[in-house]
């Protein structure tokens, strides 16, 4: 086991550098599915970590301290279908919505590096600073 | 191309869910295999099938009361539905009839409760994923795997401590017990281990796939062993390869983990028959 363990380890150095740590465009199904997951359920241990995913755009309407519709807070959302869910974004520089975005459920690829923020007191997390690709 | 995917394999391997899925994935390989010989020859193949879908619905119950650990309801109800089935004697429903009756209850049962009460968005996924196996192995957190490792060194001890009365007791039960055995303990011993590992199974492989888990190894070293001994061992090491490349495989080419380590260990006994077949020709 320690063997197998160096021998990947080794393998990890020599291989090609990769622009983003965890680039699920590349990942099979299977480890799609899984690292998303983990990704949702264990946040704080991805908190730095540059993502590149590919999926379908959506948006969730914010909501003020009150509960009511924010028009002027979106939050921008990656669906992916591989994983049966979905990863939260936000962009990098002044982009406004709907102008400076693609149609809902086009493809995108959104590159950005996972942070988190709070909203109405409460804890989020997203891939912060994204370029999108459209 | 090989270097890409080891590399790729390496990445994937950083993950500890992936490292969890491997220890678990070879443990209960390992612990299956061993009682596995014991049920073939008891001619109890299908004890497993009929147990996993008492898992499947103990499982149902545990999601609908929002139960974090699955194990801590559908572990003790499985033992109790395994001690019915492999101990209770005197019964009006008897043998598979008993086994076809629990199995089937449980199973729609199960799905009913999930239907009614669930909240999931994507029912058929996690219903998919019970039984199938399809990722679950991949979502294990570090208390599962330690409670499962756990069960499976409590299982593989209680095998290896228990060797030889196991041994007497599956191939002559009325002689063991004319020895002066208490081959009902024995039974006993053996319905519980075997809840045990049908009950961690069903992360690796799903409730639907668990026997193939416990017979196909079995099977397989038995194509080309003879002895007690030489059959459990070789089931052993079929069984740990054929869950460690099934793994592998998966996250590497996207397939759901389950039916993939079962399709290896179809293959195994494929070649396993042929080779007997010819050592018999041979011989």
């Amino acid at each position: 086991m320690k063997r197998l363990a160096v021998l990947l380890l080794l393998l990890t150095l020599i291989s090609p550098a990769c622009a983003a740590d965890i680039d699920l465009t590349k990942m099979s199904k299977t480890m799609l599915f899984a690292v998303v997951l983990d990704i949702r359920s264990r946040p704080e241990q991805y908190l730095g970590k540059s993502v590149r995913m590919s999926g379908k755009f959506a948006i969730i309407q914010g909501v003020d301290a009150q509960g009511q519709p924010d028009p002027d807070k979106i939050f921008y959302n990656c669906v992916i279908p591989g994983a049966q869910s979905s990863l939260e974004f936000g962009v990098a520089g002044e982009l406004y919505y709907p102008e400076d975005f693609p149609d809902l459920e086009s493809t995108i690829t959104v590159e950005g590096v996972y942070e988190k923020y709070e909203d109405n007191g409460k804890v989020y997390y997203r891939v912060g600073q994204s370029e999108i690709d459209f | 191309m090989m270097q890409e995917q080891l590399a790729q394999l390496a990445t994937y391997f950083q993950y500890p869910f992936v490292r969890y899925a491997f220890i678990v994935g070879v443990l209960v390989a390992l612990c299956s295999s061993l009682l596995g010989v014991t049920l073939v020859l008891k001619r109890f193949s299908l004890i497993g099938d009929g147990l996993s879908h008492v898992a499947f619905g103990a499982m149902a119950v545990a999601a609908v009361l929002k139960l974090t650990t699955t194990t801590v309801l559908t572990l003790p109800v499985t033992v109790i539905c395994a001690v019915l089935l492999l101990y209770g004697g005197s019964r009006r429903i008897k043998g598979d009839a008993a086994i076809a009756m629990l199995s089937v209850s449980s199973l729609a049962l199960g799905y009913l409760l999930m239907n009614v009460f669930s909240r999931s968005a994507n029912l058929s996924g996690d219903v998919c994923s019970i039984l199938f196996g399809s990722f679950s192995i991949l979502t294990l957190d570090p208390l599962e795997v330690k409670l499962c490792a756990a069960l499976s060194f409590a299982a593989i001890a209680v095998f290896v401590l228990f060797y030889h009365r196991i041994f007497a007791v599956t191939f002559d039960e009325d002689f063991s017990m004319a020895t002066g055995l208490n081959a009902r303990a024995y039974n006993l011993v053996i319905a519980v281990v075997i809840a045990v590992i049908v009950v961690l199974a069903m992360n690796l492989v799903g409730s639907l796939l668990i026997s193939a888990l416990i017979v196909f190894p079995a099977l397989s070293a038995m194509r080309v062993f003879r002895s007690f001994l030489s059959v459990t061992v070789c089931s052993a090491v079929i069984s740990v390869a054929c869950a460690s490349c099934g793994i592998i495989v998966s996250i590497l080419a996207g397939t759901p983990v389950g039916s993939t380590i079962v399709a290896g260990n179809i293959l195994v006994f494929l070649a396993c028959a042929l080779l007997g077949r010819m050592r018999g020709s041979a011989q």
